[in-house]
This record gives C-alpha cells, structure tokens and sequence, in this order.
C-alpha cells in the first residue's frame, strides 16, 4: 500500500516538472539585424536594450510617443520590512482608471518596472546611473524596481539591481513615482492574448504561427494593413488598432477580442505601438549599417580589425546624431497618424446604391484607370492576370522581381487579391471602411492608393459595385 | 483496526454527500438560477434525477456498512454465498427499468419543447444567425422590419461575439459553424447545442429577465477554445429595436452622414437591372 501510495504522488508531482522557468521571453534581433558582422550586431542590441530594454525589464524612453504610465505620490510610511514603502493618500492622485477592475487587476504585476524616489530635502548622498538626468531637481534621484505593489495597502515593495531588497534612501513625505505602468500592464495582457500569434517581439512568429496558413502581422514594420489613415502616413492610428483587437479581421486567424474591456484594449494597444516602434528602430539601425557592416562585407573585407575599427570610428562619431534623428522620425511619424487631417474623411457622402451608380462602378472596376480587374479579376474572384505574373517585390527598389509568380506584400508573403464575391471584408464591411480601402490602398500590400486617380463619386461607385458583387446574379454570364 | 475497511469505504459516500449539501452554499453548483423558463423545467428534471440518484445511493451505502460493520465482528458464521436468486434478480431488473422508462417518458414534453422544432413555442421568432467559427462568433441580424432569411441578405447587419436579444418572449437562432464543430452554450438560460458545420440547427430560448448573460463553446474546437466568449444581452423590445437600429447606423456609415438609401436599397433595386 506504501508504494501505491508513492506512485500516485509521483504522478501527482508530473505536472510540476512541465514548468521551465529558464525559457523567460525575450526579444530576438530580426533577420537583417543577424545579417550584419557581429560587433555591428552588438551595437544594435545594446541600443534596443538601451531605448527599449527587455520583456521583464522595459525601458521608458520619454521621447517615444508612447503612453507610458506613471504613478505615485508622497511616501506615507518607510517599512515595515526592508525595501517596502507605503505609498500616501495622494497615491491615486497620478493613476487614470477607468474601471476600478481592470485597474485592481493590472496593478497586480508590476515587477520590474522602475521606481524613482526624489528626496524633499537636498540631502542627496546616492545618485544612479539610470538615473534620467533632471536638472530642476534639488537633489538627484534614486533608482529602484518594482517587486509587488498592492493597490489596497498602497504597500509597494521595492528590489535593486541585484534583485535584492533595495536599501532605501527615502524618508517620509519624499516623492515616489512608479515608470512606464501602462506599458508593463500592456504588456502583461500582450504577453496573455497576443503572444502566441504575435511573438514576443512582434515578429508575427510566435508558437501557434506555424499553424496558420495566413500569417499573424510582423509589427517590425510599423505597418498595419487595414487603417482609417491616408496612403501617406505610413502607421496606423491608435484608433485602426483598438477597432482591429475588438473587432477581430474576419477571413483571418485574428479572432475579435470583444469582451476585453476597453482600457485593457488601449493597453495593449500603446504596447503594440511600442513594439513596433522597437521593430522600426532596429529596421533604421539596419538600414544604416548594412550596406557597409554586413556579414558579407566582414567575409570580403581585408582586414577585419580595418573594418572594424573603421565601424567604431564611426559608431563613435554618429551613433549619437543618427539616433536621435531616428527616434525623431519615429514619434513624428506616430504622431502623424492619429492627428485627425490623417483620416480619410470623403467631403461628399455616400451615393446612394442603385443600379447606375453599381454599373458605373463596375465600368471602372473593369477600367485601364482603376484596373481593379487585373488583380481581382474580371469577375471578382482575385483571380486576375497580375496574380500569376511576376512582379516588382514591394518595398524594394523598382523593377526587383520575384522569383515566383504571384503578388507579394512587404512581408515576403504571397498575397491572394480577396475575392470579393464572398462577402467577407478583412478592413470592414462599412461604406467608409471600403472607401479607405480603395483610397489609401492596404498597406504592405500590392492594393495601391486610388485616392489621387479617381474622384471621390467615383471611388464611391466602385465601393457600392464592391458591395454589391455577393449579390450579384450569377447566371448573367459574366 | 478491525473498523479500518467500514470506516474507509464509509468515508467516500459521506464525503461525497456533505460536498453537495454545501455545494450550493460554496458557490459550486449551477451558474446562478436559471433564467429561462425551459431552464427551470430543466433544473427540475436534474433535481427530480438528483433526489432518484441520492436515495438510491444513500440506500445502498448503509446497506453495504451496515453488511461491513456487522461482519467485522462475526468471526463465528461462515459467509454464506448465494448463487442467485429467481425473484431478486427479477427485482433489480425490473425496478430500475421502470426508474428508467418513467424518466424517459417523464421528460419528453421539455425535449420536445426544446429540441423539435415543430413543439417550439408559439410565436417564436428566428432573430439572428450565428456562425461559430475558430475562435468567435459571428453574428448576422436581418434589418429592422425585416425577416431572417437562409442566405445574407445585402441589407443585413453583422457583428461579433455580441448577441442581443429581447427578453420576455421565446426567440430562435439559426446556428451553423464555419471550420469545425462547435457548441453554443448559454449556461444561465440552460441552452447547449452543438453548431455542426453543413447544417443550420435552430436553437430557442427565452431570457425571463433583462441581462447580461455568458455564451461560451461548450466542444473543444481547437487551440483556442477558451477564448471563444461572446455575451448575449436581454433588453427589452424597444432596447433591441434601438440596438439594431444602431448597428444599422453604424454598418451603413459612410463617415459623412446617415445615407437615406441603406444597403437595403440593393436588395430592393435587384441587382440583375445593372447588367
């Protein structure tokens, strides 16, 4: 009976083993980054690292047009324990929730992200290194991180670098913020939701990926293919994203996420942003180095240390500069996209369906103007001639030609024009959301912009004959 | 140590009976009350085979202690050892047959009422379509004014994971599954049926109170089971009008104003004149 006993405890106990806590996430450097020679492949991840940091350690990098979250107040109490801090009353003061459940529960794991502790008096003795430079302050402040915060005891616990419970230079009545709560709460429920799909660096290769025959979207790119933005602002809005996570893309793997409460979506929202926004500075590092750093260039380089010392030199003398200008770049981008003049808005309403407006439309759909038809096909299959030619690789200079038949978006994916006899709209089934479709294109894909070449009547015939294919009689012979 | 084997297989059924008197107490029973009238026939008919189930157990279980513990201390008598019995036999096949067929015939009426679609309830209105589909569901409401049909319709109005229904009165669905087979379960108003991709299954129910209420995929479909939530909303009749009524405004929006002429238009014009 004894052994019986052990057995079933044995069995019991299986379960445990499954967990593997060596496998935390972390972001890999993409394709081109491992196409570069391995010291310029070290400066691009410190400089991720640096503005970016990892999943268990994000890094709030202000310049960023990013919502990172910040909360705090005056410390109530120093202790009991060491490296703990009551937070005061004033606390709440810094949070904007707008549930008190989902507030309740994404304050829950905070850890890891970064306490800052600003003395009232100017009796400062430590200064840290990641300390942000502030030059009003009285005295400089210290540097801490999360290990737990409890919202109903306001008692946050605090660790060092070592992971070891911080010894506190903080007395009562100083001031205590906590960095970037909205990112790492974002980041939770990404990790929760997304990841799987998604990746943890947005990478669009995350475990299930492998199983879908239509791939999760790469964010590295900072391009989204369904927004409400015009062809010329290359990112989408914050809006596009919330409407995409709620709503799901129907005809995909991007099942709707409708019963995530708002805020939660907006988190994860801003985190998508931001991960993008890392993706596309590894894109411009890249963009920057390759051409002279690359692994190719080591292998036909004379001398490696030449090479290398030339890099450095370099590194040294623009890194700096380049960087800067690069996350520039990046936040006026972003901001571009959720100004309102960046929405496609039509200035003249929908022409209502009838069957003129749906025959004019399918006149241009089969036009040499709007040439929808040598994509989607004469009969709106997304059988036309363009999908078993070979064409120009999007994203690349003009005239690079795949080497396989077919439409390709900026991805490396084969692309299918969308049938459209089936009734299943990817961006959106409503007028506006197919009027953006034809006039800013999809971005990443061979669907251009045809805001510029029809009027907007015209695009609105097209978006009536467009909503009109399922319905069409099939036996009139077309 | 004699007491050892009575106690032990006493234990098992005791335990099993004081986990279910404090069950409805822990929160570990149904969800909630149900919320439909067919719901409560269906709890009736549970508790009805609950109270079978538990005398028939509780009978058994003293029976076999009661055996156990006299047996214990009986080193005298040899255990005698009966190679059936005519009229026992016809006994314990007879009654728990006939406990069988009275159930079987007991609750014919609700699986009627539930399940044929000719003993629905009168007045029942097909509302909506919702297709199951990995991992959502999509749901698919006629315009105002106008009935469900087969086939989409060029004026019908789309959603997902967000069913609204009026309360008060029975409605139906028309449930199909796009990829594999799913189940449409709604716990509180005691509905489960399986979506089975290539058929249409109407499904009724009727939500006595106004309400939120959970819908889940009750068949494991696939990596994504457990996030294949949506939530039906029972409000009453001018609620559910406004509702589609909203979702009209907001599927025909056209970012400048309300079209006079909805997609209903199409629909009404024939498309065949455009050729």
């Amino acid at each position: 009976m004894k052994r019986s006993i052990s057995i079933i405890l044995l069995v019991a106990a299986l379960p445990l083993v499954g967990c593997d806590s060596s496998r935390a996430p972390s972001f890999q450097l993409s394709e081109q980054s491992l196409k570069l020679s391995n010291f310029a492949q070290d400066k691009v991840q410190g400089e991720l690292t640096a503005g970016f940091g990892s999943p268990a350690e994000l890094v709030v990098w202000p310049e960023l047009e990013i919502d990172f979250g910040q909360f705090g107040g005056t410390i109530g109490k120093v202790g009991p324990r060491p490296g703990t801090i009551r937070i005061g009353q004033t606390a709440a003061d810094g949070l904007k929730p707008q549930s008190e459940l989902a507030t309740e529960k994404l304050l829950q794991s905070l850890r890891g992200a970064a306490v800052v502790v600003t003395n009232a008096q100017s009796s400062a003795e430590t200064t840290s290194e990641a300390a942000p430079a502030n030059e009003e302050a009285t005295s400089a402040p210290s540097v801490y991180r999360v290990a737990s915060y409890d919202t109903a005891s306001r008692l946050l616990s605090v660790i060092d670098e070592s992971g070891q419970p911080a010894q506190l230079n903080a007395s009562e009545g100083d001031t205590v913020q906590v960095l970037g709560s909205t990112l790492q709460t974002g980041r939770n429920l990404y990790l929760r939701h997304c990841m799987h799909c998604h990746g943890v660096s947005g990478d669009g290769a995350g475990p299930t990926a492998q199983y879908f025959k239509v791939k999760p979207r790469d964010y590295r790119q900072g391009v989204i293919k369904f927004t409400s933005t015009k062809a010329a602002v290359p990112h989408p809005s914050r809006d596009d994203l919330f409407r995409i996570i709620k709503l799901g893309v129907p005809g995909t793997y991007m099942p709707s996420f409708m019963l995530l409460p708002d805020d939660e979506v907006n988190l994860i929202v801003e985190y998508v942003r931001w991960l993008a926004m890392r993706g596309e500075m590894e894109r411009k590092l890249n963009a920057w180095l390759s051409t002279s750093y690359s692994q190719e260039a080591v292998n036909e380089a004379d001398s490696l240390s030449e090479l290398q010392s030339e890099f450095e030199a370099e590194w040294n003398t623009d890194s700096a500069e380049f960087i800067e200008r690069f996350g520039n770049d990046l936040k006026l981008d972003w901001q571009d996209a959720d100004k309102p003049e960046s929405v496609v808005n039509p200035t003249a309403p929908r022409t209502p369906s009838s069957p003129e407006s749906i025959a004019r439309g399918r006149e241009l759909f089969l036009s040499k103007d709007a040439k929808c038809a040598s994509c989607h096909g004469e009969t709106a299959r997304g059988n036309g001639p363009s999908t078993e030619a070979f064409n120009d690789l999007p994203g690349m200079p003009p005239g690079t030609k795949s080497d396989k038949p077919g439409l390709f978006d900026n991805w490396g994916n084969i692309v299918k024009p969308r049938d459209l006899t089936t009734g299943v709209f990817r961006g959106g089934r409503r007028p506006i959301d197919i009027y953006r479709r034809i006039h800013s294109g999809i971005k990443g894909t061979p669907m251009q912009a045809f805001g510029t070449t029809l009027k907007e009547e015209q695009i609105w015939d097209v978006v009536n004959y467009v909503l009109s294919i399922p319905f069409e009689d099939k036996q009139s012979g077309h | 140590m004699n007491k050892f084997w009575p106690i032990f297989f006493m234990f098992w059924p005791i335990l099993a009976i004081v986990s279910f008197v404090i069950a409805p107490g822990m929160d570990w029973w149904f969800p909630g009350p149900a919320m439909s009238p067919l719901g409560q026939q269906i709890d009736n008919l549970f508790y009805l085979i609950l109270v079978i189930v538990a005398v028939t157990f509780v009978g058994t279980h003293v029976a076999l202690g009661y055996v156990l513990w006299r047996g214990v201390d009986n080193k005298d008598t040899k255990a005698w050892f009966s190679h059936g019995s005519h009229n026992l036999e016809m006994l314990w096949s007879i009654a728990p047959a006939g406990i069988l067929m009275f159930i079987s015939l007991y609750q014919l009426d609700v699986w009627m009422e539930f399940r044929v679609k000719s003993h629905f309830p009168e007045g029942t209105t097909p509302v909506a379509e919702v297709t199951a589909r990995q991992f959502e569901w999509r749901i698919r409401y006629p315009a105002p004014g106008k009935k469900l049909m087969t086939t989409p319709q060029a004026d019908d109005l789309y959603t997902v994971n967000d069913l609204h229904v009026p309360f008060g009165r029975p409605v139906s669905i028309r449930l199909r599954a796009m990829d594999v087979q799913h189940s449409f379960f709604i716990p509180e108003l005691r509905v489960k049926q399986d979506a089975v991709p290539g058929t249409i299954i109407p499904v009724w129910f009727e939500a006595s109170k106004p309400g939120e209420y959970d819908l889940t995929c009750a068949e494991l479909c696939g990596w994504g089971h457990y996030k294949m939530r949506g939530r039906v909303f029972a409000e009453s009749e001018s609620g559910f009008d406004q509702y589609i009524k909203t979702l009209q405004a907001e599927q025909n929006f056209d970012g400048v104003t309300q079209p006079e002429h909805s997609g209903a238009q199409i629909a009404e014009y024939g498309i065949e004149d455009s050729q």
